[in-house]
């Protein structure tokens, strides 16, 4: 790259060709830290290569035995090969860094990490309450503070039950009054009706969002009386009206307002 | 650090080796090639072939002439470093698992495995005796084991050797009054040792065990001097040349790993002080366990080699030389 900075400026350029000769001369240039870069040109296969390579040339004083060493002829595995390393057999490796577990203050910094892993590894005995690796759970020494974080968790579940069953007292008298609000009651029902055919009577006042049969206890046969549950009062009222007195089956049907049973 | 990824081998490795200039890394390998490096670029010189079956163990002379190695093929080979060829193959009826050179370089020992009725030994020949280098030849120090003797090494001249054995036992002989050990210690490791190697300037050993211990050792008397204690087992440690660290390396086994509740991993290798026998660094890099390790006499070099089949040449930055531990 110098050179061709160096050439731009250069009077003497006369013809491209000339500029192309020159630059596919070989060259090196020197660095100011010693290194050499070494640019050498090749051809093969009809290809044209740039090989640039970059080296630093280290005088070393070693021993007259060790300097003796270093004209060793290859053998073996690697009979004929040329000097310096192969990429076969030799890299170099990532950079790896050293980790100083005392740092200069003398800390200890990896020791928390280390005990944990020893005491892993050599204990056998575990505590479910202090996850401990110390003693079994029957033998916790703090084992009287674990029991009563238990219970309140206990308490916690409770709750949590409660609240998912909806059984606030608000929510209950909710449903209650508007339950008794909205039911008629049907009296005088032949044993033949059952749910679905009553259903599809009151469903033409209005929706139905309950249907009660009573049955005896121990036979299983209706009673003969039932609670229909409307979504709004005014269905309620309008069932009252056009039902009552009409004639299903052999039986003429009462049909009135639920009395609230408290 | 930026290490060195010298891909050579295989299958997992067994031993590297820093000749005594450095200059050199002898390493072996679970395939059947012991291979030799330039440690400077990572480069291979070459491969000593002829074994025929896993290379437990390698170890150079100290002129780097002569290098030997352990194989599970029944045999233990000398090799001529510089140019590859075989120089002596020592026979036995059981795979031999370690092996090593004396100070002069002139005796070589090594140790064999336990197998059905045949017991593991531990023999030593001479180079210079041609009659013991011969097929057939008889060791002129021999000694049987009825638990396996997993390392052995000169620890003092051409005199003193001691060995490592699966119990954890460690048993000191005297070459010269072959009957009996001059010291043993039983107490210092409860599982197999790894590995044991010297300090540079010989006077102390550290021995790696599976119990996840590596201990510091009076090279005198076997006395146990410090422990270091790793959360995972311990397949090799060194003691470096120039500075009171500790390094250790090791991890699970891969046929282990699924059978224990921790999560897997804890494959770094970890530096300690030599004296306070406390972690204080530790750096990663294998895909696995390390299986060896070796610190370079500039004592700026570690290599290690792992399961993964590679060897890492880690050289270390500024960071660690400039690094003071502070009591």
């Amino acid at each position: 790259m110098t050179g061709i900075n160096a050439m731009a400026p250069a009077p003497e350029v006369v013809s491209w060709a000339e500029a192309v000769e020159q630059d596919n001369a070989p060259h090196i240039q020197e660095g100011a830290d010693g290194t050499r870069t070494e640019t050498a040109f090749t051809e093969v296969d009809g290809v044209r290569w740039k090989v640039v390579t970059q080296f630093k040339v280290i005088n070393k004083r070693v021993p007259k035995v060790v300097a003796d060493r270093k004209k060793w002829v290859k053998f073996g595995s690697c009979k004929g090969e040329p000097a310096g390393p192969q990429v076969a057999t030799t890299y170099v490796a990532e950079e790896v860094d050293m980790q100083f577990t005392r740092n200069r203050a003398g800390e200890q910094i990896l020791d928390v990490q280390e005990d944990k892993q020893t005491a892993k590894t050599t204990s056998r005995e575990h505590c479910r309450h202090c996850k401990g690796n110390d003693h079994w759970s029957t033998h916790c020494p703090y084992k009287v503070m674990y029991q009563l974080d238990e219970e309140a968790d206990a308490d916690k579940d409770t709750e949590k039950d409660r609240m998912a069953m909806g059984m606030r007292p608000d929510g209950r008298q909710i449903d209650r009054n508007r339950s008794d609000e909205n039911t008629c009651r049907v009296t005088n029902l032949p044993q033949e009706m059952n749910e679905d055919e009553l259903r599809d009577l009151f469903g033409k006042i209005g929706r139905v969002i309950r249907i009660f049969i009573a049955r005896d206890k121990v036979t299983g046969l209706p009673k003969g009386f039932a609670f229909v549950t409307f979504e709004s009062r005014d269905d309620a009222a309008r069932a009252i009206a056009e039902l009552n007195d009409i004639r299903m089956y052999h039986m003429v049907l009462k049909v009135e307002w639920t009395r609230p049973s408290n | 650090m930026r290490p060195l990824s010298l891909k050579g081998h295989e299958r997992a490795l067994t031993r590297v080796r820093f000749n005594r200039e450095g200059d050199l890394t002898f390493s072996c390998a679970k395939d059947k090639k012991p291979c030799v490096w330039y440690t400077e670029n990572g480069e291979r010189i070459g491969s000593y072939d002829g074994h025929n079956g896993a290379v437990w163990d390698i170890d150079v002379s100290w002129d780097t002439t002569k290098c030997v190695t352990a194989s599970g093929d029944l045999t233990v080979k000398i090799w001529d470093a510089e140019l590859g060829n075989c120089l002596y193959t020592i026979n036995h009826q059981t795979p031999m698992k370690s092996c090593g050179f004396s100070y002069s370089g002139n005796l070589v020992c090594f140790t064999t495995q336990k197998m059905t009725k045949n017991l593991s030994t531990f023999q030593v020949r001479d180079l210079r005796d041609s009659s013991q280098m011969v097929e057939g030849g008889e060791s002129f120090f021999y000694s049987q084991f009825d638990v396996n003797a997993t390392t052995a090494l000169f620890t003092q001249m051409d005199d003193l050797v001691t060995i490592g054995f699966e119990s954890g036992l460690l048993q000191q002989y005297d070459l010269r009054n072959p009957d009996t050990p001059i010291h043993t210690n039983e107490s210092v490791h409860r599982y197999s040792v790894q590995d044991l190697q010297l300090s540079p300037r010989g006077d102390f050993l550290i021995s790696a065990s599976r119990d996840k211990t590596a201990a510091l050792l009076d090279v005198n008397d076997l006395k146990k001097l410090k422990q270091y204690k790793s959360e995972r087992p311990v397949n090799s440690a060194c003691i470096s040349p120039n500075r009171d660290h500790i390094c250790l390396g090791g991890g699970e086994d891969a046929m282990q790993v699924t059978q224990t509740s921790v999560s897997a991993g804890h494959f770094e290798a970890k530096i300690y002080h030599m004296v306070f026998e406390e972690e204080f660094a530790r750096f990663k890099g294998h895909f696995g366990p390390i299986n060896t390790m070796a610190w370079h006499p500039s004592g700026t070099i570690i290599a290690t080699g792992g399961e993964d089949g590679y060897i890492r040449i880690q050289e270390f930055d500024e960071d660690y030389l400039g690094f003071t531990y502070d009591f």
